[in-house]
């Protein structure tokens, strides 16, 4: 566990540096030191500290609160093909988010835009937590959630049906295809608190969902309340998920592989992924995110979202096929 | 050593009354609950681990009744190996035998040394580190009675531990079971197989329509009468069933 954590820390250490190198202005090793001390050229300060870095730490957050949630809603959903998406808070804060961009309230303040985001996510909690009430079965959950999700992608298509201009339309299209360019301290200090603090609230879970393992009776019989275990989960989600989508837009399949790569070499134990997880998806999101900045052209960038899903889809296919033998 | 017992209970899933003002008490050795199928065993095992609330009566552990103590503190007085209990990721052995010991982790050699003795009273050491998915039958139920038996509970409810086992494995289950009881643990099984029941229960109690209608040592409960009561079946004097037809 030790070791695979320290190669992960490592390798995400590594690729925050090629970030913080990698664009059209270039760095020699001591520019690059000069101006991480505020030293030197200003317009390079200006790139590392104002453009880069926020871009960079907030990829490496998204894809930690993705990787997190990912791994701690298959385990308590018992289920590898759960992902932060199949209970619908992605869909939920997308929603809120649009509605911000619809009827230009995102305009009025910067806090509007990641808020409205943050209430879609929290309705959606509110719901998946009535759900989980009591002895509730998980089932009733992923299916709450599934209907939640259709609503909001619902509404999301209606909004931009009745979308008053082809500007407010692409806005939206734009928004939802999920990008960190352009991030500031802003985005980078609402959302790092908000998922470092689901993170935390997800490793409470984290016992129980080991325990969940052998089913529901025998988990209760140890002493584990199903219900507790599912707030932790939804809000651990809200936090992560819901900040994220709200600094990053929809970003797929990242919560959905983080887990599946950690088993190989963690085990199976679903409590024991959500950290390694974390780690995965900080890595994986930045890595795409490097990958979408060498890919795009110019004044054709090319968003975050599309390439998660268009590297993470066949990814995927190869994992399901080379693990097929080791699902349950 | 605990006692387990049922005064004046009725309750089921959802709205049925499967049990029917039952009152009942399991103290130590090895109790065998046997019946029918629907006549009560897998609903009276989880309405005394508090997987089932009762709709009247009470259920309790000595003195104090159930609905009094926490999750923790019944997890800590009673452990429960499901009937058929799903394992939902291919973890090893040792991590589900471990898993036994979430409701009392004491963080020292405590917990390593109630992890050992169940794997080795399971005979699943031999195979600690292996994925539960690669395992037969019979050595995957092993490991969840082992890890029920980590908890090291005063009671253990087993519900039909031998089921889809062959009769080797069946024996090697109800051993382990008999032996924990001896050891002061009572233990209350569901079983469906009544020579094995009348083999290593000290006590049988017969359930039909969720109430009790014979109770006591095997010898006296497993009688023609209690046969044709519960089952509906009936046998003639050499022991036959009385419809089958004697090829003498």
């Amino acid at each position: 566990m030790k070791a695979v954590i320290s190669v992960l820390v490592t390798a995400l250490v590594v690729l925050i540096v090629f970030s913080l190198l990698l664009g059209d202005v270039h760095f020699s090793p001591a520019e690059f030191m000069a101006a991480l001390g505020h030293q030197g050229d200003a317009a390079k300060v200006l790139i590392v500290w104002d453009i880069r870095l926020p871009r960079t730490l907030l990829a490496a957050l998204v894809g930690a609160g993705l990787g997190a949630s990912g791994a701690a809603l298959q385990g308590y959903l018992r289920n590898p093909l759960a992902d932060p998406g199949i209970v619908g808070i992605s869909a939920s804060a997308g929603l809120g988010a649009v509605i911000a961009l619809y009827f230009g309230l995102s305009a009025l303040s910067i806090w509007v835009l990641p808020g409205a985001a943050m209430a879609g996510a929290g309705l959606a909690a509110v719901v998946l937590m009535a759900l989980a009430r009591h002895q509730a079965s998980v089932t009733s959950v992923v299916l709450g959630g599934v209907a939640l999700s259709s609503l909001s992608v619902a509404l999301t298509a209606l909004l931009m049906n009745l979308s008053p201009n082809p500007w407010a339309l692409s806005e939206i299209a734009y928004w939802l295809m999920g990008s960190v360019a352009d991030r500031s301290f802003f985005e980078l200090g609402f959302a790092a608190p908000l998922i470092l603090g689901g993170i935390g609230v997800l490793s409470l879970g984290a016992p129980a969902l080991n325990a969940l393992s052998l089913g529901e009776d025998a988990a209760r019989s140890m002493g584990v309340s199903s219900a507790r275990t599912g707030r932790l989960v939804v809000l651990g989600t809200l936090l992560c998920v819901g900040s994220g989508v709200a600094v990053a837009g929809a970003i797929g399949f990242i919560g959905l592989a983080a887990p599946h790569l950690a088993r190989p070499f963690l085990g199976a134990r679903p409590g024991a992924l959500i950290v390694p997880s974390a780690l995965i998806g900080a890595v994986l999101l930045l890595g795409a995110d490097m990958l979408a900045r060498v890919l795009s052209g110019p004044g054709t960038p090319l968003y975050l979202g599309v390439t998660t899903a268009l590297l993470g889809a066949p990814f995927f296919l190869y994992l399901v096929y080379t693990q097929r033998r080791a699902f349950p | 050593m605990s006692t387990l017992h049922f005064k004046n209970l009725s309750g089921g899933p959802g709205h049925a009354d499967i049990l029917r003002h039952l009152d009942i008490a399991f103290g130590p050795g090895l109790t065998g609950l046997v019946g029918p199928n629907g006549a009560g065993k897998t609903t009276l095992l989880r309405t005394a681990m508090g997987l089932l609330t009762p709709r009247a009566g009470t259920v309790g552990i000595d003195d104090k009744p159930l609905a009094d103590l926490s999750l923790t503190e019944r997890a800590r007085a009673m452990a429960y190996l499901p009937q058929n209990g799903p394992v939902h990721w291919a973890m090893t052995v040792v991590d589900i035998v471990r898993l036994g010991r979430f409701s009392c982790q004491t963080g020292t050699k405590e917990d390593d040394v109630a992890i050992d003795r169940a794997m080795t009273a399971c005979a699943v050491d031999g195979f600690a580190s292996r994925v539960i998915s690669t395992l037969s039958g019979g050595e995957r139920s092993r490991v969840l009675l082992a890890r029920a038996l980590a908890a090291q509970t005063g009671i253990l409810l087993v519900d039909e531990p031998t089921n889809a086992l062959d009769p080797a494995q069946q024996h090697r289950i109800m051993a382990i079971l008999q032996t924990r009881a001896r050891a002061g643990t009572n233990v209350i099984c569901a079983l469906h197989d009544l020579p094995l029941a009348a083999r290593y229960c000290d006590r049988l109690v017969f359930l039909q329509d969720g109430k009790v209608i014979e109770d006591g040592l095997p010898a006296t409960v497993l009688t023609a009468a209690s046969f044709s009561a519960a089952y509906g079946l009936h046998f003639d004097k050499r022991g036959y069933l009385a419809d089958e037809h004697d090829p003498q």
